[in-house]
């Protein structure tokens, strides 16, 4: 099953009880923290579809009695993800990010050993300019993050029938 | 018994023994964290749980968070 990585972003900053609660309420396999103070909630998620990931986590979140607000994307990512994205194999991005395959020059990683990241960002635009290919399949899960976000946002300012209502209308 | 200082986790511990200058671990050893990250320039936190889901998963969470502070000293 694919997993799927995104940050939710809280209505408010985290106390220490918060935190058991979340891990309680399912979001073990997500990392809480606080910054500027404002509760996050770094989620990693294995769901079907990136939508029953997004459900899934904001439904923990608000069984621990915390609210999102927001959903903002992941840049870093793994070999892993970058082959999904680009549709090639796992070993065939490892090569070409080792500059053993392709014209090198593959953006850095930070960190090390299989806790390997890469910046979305400037892998994609490697791919662009020194392959020529335009790699995009990650656009659907742009849209679907950000119309999340739009709805939890609308839900922080008006009662949820009202956005279902809106939704449907 | 776990010592303070090394995660039970390897993939968590490879992080953590690793980190630049400025950010920190917090020992916390009470409920379900067993510390947390803290970045010195901004005072973000974020939790280090003592029995994640999946440690792998959540090494890489907390490397991200120290890649995004690191970035924020670098200004």
């Amino acid at each position: 099953m694919p997993v799927y990585e995104f940050t939710m972003f809280l209505d408010r900053d985290l106390s220490d009880a918060d935190y058991d609660r979340l891990f309680e309420a399912g979001l073990d396999d997500s990392s809480p923290g606080s910054e500027g103070g404002r509760g996050y909630v770094a989620v990693t998620r294995e769901a079907p579809r990136l939508l029953d990931a997004i459900v899934s986590a904001v439904r923990d979140a608000v069984e621990a009695g915390l609210r999102p607000v927001a959903i903002g994307d992941e840049d870093l990512v793994t070999l892993g993800q970058i082959a999904e994205r680009c549709g090639r194999t796992h070993e065939s991005v490892r090569l070409l990010a080792a500059g053993r395959r392709g014209p090198g020059g593959f953006p850095a990683a930070v960190g090390s050993a299989k806790t390997s990241l890469y910046s979305w960002v400037e892998v994609s635009d490697w791919f662009a300019e020194s392959l020529g290919v335009v790699v995009q399949p990650h656009d659907a899960d742009a849209r679907l993050l950000a119309a999340a976000s739009h709805i939890l946002r609308a839900r922080a300012l008006v009662p949820t029938e009202a956005v279902a209502l809106l939704a449907s209308a | 018994m776990v010592s303070a200082g090394r995660h039970p986790k390897n993939a968590i511990n490879a992080v953590i023994c690793d980190l630049p200058q400025g950010i920190d671990v917090v020992p916390i050893h009470n409920g379900h964290r067993w510390g947390m990250l803290r970045c010195g320039m901004c005072d973000a936190t974020e939790a280090i749980w003592s029995t994640p889901r999946d440690a792998d998963n959540h090494a890489r969470r907390l490397l991200r968070f120290v890649t995004r502070h690191v970035h924020d000293e670098e200004g």
